[in-house]
């Protein structure tokens, strides 16, 4: 019978190796001290150490495993969501809360081919407007509402 | 009865009007922000604490602490309909309360954790009465060495409670400890995977790791599936059918489960650095560890709401306890109650029960009172909730998206923050792919810095010593607890596996539908 081997546990034990790693190198300046005075460096090395020797152990077990596959990403829905989130992220400070409101909801919902642009349009306006109330009005978060240099309306600044 | 005397000055207290309107508002509040992905008490306790300047201190405290365990109990609202978990303490009640939702059982899962709350509320509330006094000997003994076997304990709970491989987890447990290191280095000063960004010094904010993970991550999976109208994931037909009373079989699985996890969180709350998420670990790995049919945990099971959801308030009342006798924050929420009192000029400490027993025994009766108010506000309410669940996923995870961008936001007015939210949303994927728990993760994030101060605060006491935590009593005895939780739980999870074989299941036993 030809052994297929656990791709889940491999990809995983890799990842941890990884991250494992990354700690170590990016780290490696840090000054580690003694264990009378451990410095900055010290916990970073060793759960960075720690972590490389699991991710391997993860990974060899998961080559004599059976075998299970990783299911597809999805990256549609994937890139839309995150996507918005990043346009959120860099528009809110010049463009405010309303307009990077409208481009999270627009952008996130393109995560699937059959939404309706209508329904995406009124969405959008009524959730921008919705949590503008919400944040700014009722629980009073700093957020900027407006573009930059627009006046805002004096009863919510 | 000094007992009794002292709860009657409470109740007077916390029954003026005033206190009666702010503590309603207080949990309303909490409860609402709990409920809201993204907004959690801490950030809603930072805002408000500038207008609580003009109130009587009793008041404000009273209001903030609604807050807080208002959103304990809100927490578990949205974790259950959502797999939304807006506090770290409801990250537990995510894995079988969201599952219960699936399955149409949504109401029987507010109820258990809305009724259990409420026990555990009135219980802690009581055991504060009688052990506050007597506590402030015990909790002195508690050094770094303590701290950091307690720590130890709490991520040794992580790793014995997620889904699937053991080693997995504690690997997820350990990148979380590096994400925890992030930022700038409490002992030396020494900035650490900072990359010269600003914004990184002060580390990862918890917030962007809970809901990029947890919020974000589920929100894609939602929508990878070919029936993407969620109407299948959320809008079952059953789930319309609100329940006064939990069915008799449900019940009987919930009641005792709630009273373990009261007794669990009032205990672990009132150690410093315990505290209600420790408390949900605990309880949920009690259940399933005696439950006859631990398979049934991670797929619906009651115990997994009811025990957690009571431990968690339990335990945030009790971890008012080194707040209110040490002037100890157990955590964030806590630590920002410790600045409304300097606020108000009262300077937390063992001295604050004798020279204000006002405010000492007037918190305390007042959370008994928003106890009462919690389960008004949310038993006849609980029909609203779970009506939330018949919104198009289409139109309901845009919302989320909105709520989660704009409360990433606002926790340090910073676009960064946001920009976090979207990493760890993406990770969180990519580790759902891979069959990798998010939660021991998010444990590891949070008790490792904390292991990490006290670890090394503790060496350098005993001058690198290590023998130190085997030779104090308290510390030995934690980190004997943890090897015993380690070892028990490397014994179930191998036991399951090798019965798979035969019937073919996947190995990790309790992994995620895969959809």
């Amino acid at each position: 019978m030809a052994h297929i081997p656990n791709w889940r546990d491999i990809g995983a034990g890799a990842l941890f190796c990884a991250c494992g790693s990354a700690a170590l190198w990016l780290g490696r300046h840090l000054a580690v001290g003694d264990l009378a005075a451990m410095g900055p460096g010290f916990f970073p090395r060793a759960i960075g150490a720690l972590l490389v020797a699991l991710g391997a152990a993860i990974a060899v077990r998961g080559g004599r495993k059976d075998a299970s596959g990783i299911s597809r990403f999805a990256w549609r829905p994937l890139l839309a969501v995150l996507g918005g989130l990043v346009l959120f992220a860099v528009t809110i400070r010049p463009a405010g809360l309303l307009a990077s409101t409208l481009a999270l909801t627009v952008v996130g919902r393109l995560a699937r081919p059959e939404y309706g642009w209508r329904e995406t349009a009124v969405l959008a306006t009524t959730l921008a407007l919705a949590t503008g109330l919400l944040f700014r009005v009722a629980l009073r978060v700093p957020v900027p509402l407006l573009p930059n240099g627009w006046t805002s309306v004096p009863w919510i600044s | 009865m000094d007992l009794l005397n002292n709860l009657g000055l409470g109740l007077a207290v916390a029954l003026t009007p005033v206190n009666v309107i702010y503590c309603l508002i207080g949990t309303a509040l909490g409860t609402a922000v709990g409920v809201l992905p993204g907004l959690g008490p801490v950030a809603t306790i930072a805002l408000l604490l500038p207008l609580t300047y003009g109130l009587d201190p009793v008041t404000a405290l009273i209001m903030l602490a609604g807050i807080y365990y208002g959103a304990q109990y809100g927490g578990s609202t949205a974790s259950i309909l959502l797999s939304l978990p807006g506090e770290i303490s409801a990250v537990v009640t995510v894995l079988d309360g969201h599952q219960m939702a699936r399955q149409g059982r949504a109401g029987d899962a507010l109820l258990a954790a809305a009724l259990g709350s409420f026990f555990a509320g009135c219980v802690a509330t009581l055991m504060i009465a009688t052990v506050a006094p007597m506590l402030p000997g015990i909790a002195l003994k508690f050094g770094p060495a303590e701290y950091a076997a307690l720590m130890a304990l709490g991520l040794a709970a992580a790793v014995t409670l997620a889904h699937g491989s053991m080693l997995k987890a504690l690997a997820m447990t350990l990148l979380g400890m590096l994400f925890g290191m992030v930022g700038t280095d409490v002992s030396s000063g020494a900035e650490r995977f900072v990359f010269d960004v600003p914004e990184l010094a002060d580390g990862i904010d918890f917030v962007a790791v809970a809901m990029g993970l947890f919020g974000i991550a589920e929100i894609v999976r939602n929508l990878e599936g070919p029936t993407s109208d969620a109407t299948a994931e959320f809008g079952c037909s059953t789930c319309h059918r609100v329940h006064w009373r939990l069915p008799r079989a449900e019940f009987r699985r919930a009641w005792p489960a709630s009273l373990r996890g009261t007794a669990i969180g009032a205990f672990l709350g009132m150690l410093p650095g315990g505290g209600p998420v420790l408390s949900t670990f605990a309880s949920y790995m009690l259940e399933k560890r005696i439950s006859a049919e631990p398979q049934r945990f991670g797929r619906g099971a009651i115990e997994g709401v009811a025990g957690p959801e009571s431990a968690n308030n339990a335990a945030a009342q009790t971890s008012f306890i080194p707040l209110l006798t040490l002037g100890l924050p157990s955590n964030a929420v806590m630590a920002l109650m410790i600045g409304a009192l300097t606020l108000h000029g009262i300077q937390p400490g063992p001295q604050v029960m004798g020279s204000d027993p006002r405010l000492f025994w007037g918190l305390i009766a007042s959370m008994w009172i928003g106890n009462l108010f919690l389960v008004i506000l949310n038993l006849p309410m609980i029909g609203i909730w779970v009506r939330l669940l018949s919104l198009r996923y289409r139109l309901l995870y845009p919302t989320v998206l909105a709520l989660c961008a704009i409360g990433a936001f606002s926790v340090g007015n910073s676009s960064a923050t946001v920009l976090m939210t979207a990493f760890f949303g993406g990770l969180g994927y990519l580790l759902l792919k891979l069959h990798c728990d998010p939660a021991p993760l998010v444990v590891g994030f949070v008790l490792g810095p904390m292991l990490e101060e006290n670890l090394r605060r503790a060496m350098t006491l005993a001058r690198g010593d290590a023998t130190l935590f085997f030779t104090r009593p308290i510390s030995a005895a934690l980190l004997l607890a943890s090897v015993l939780l380690l070892t028990a739980a490397g014994n179930t999870a191998r036991r399951p596996l090798r019965s798979a074989k035969v019937t073919t299941a996947t190995p990790a036993g309790a992994d995620k539908p895969a959809r």
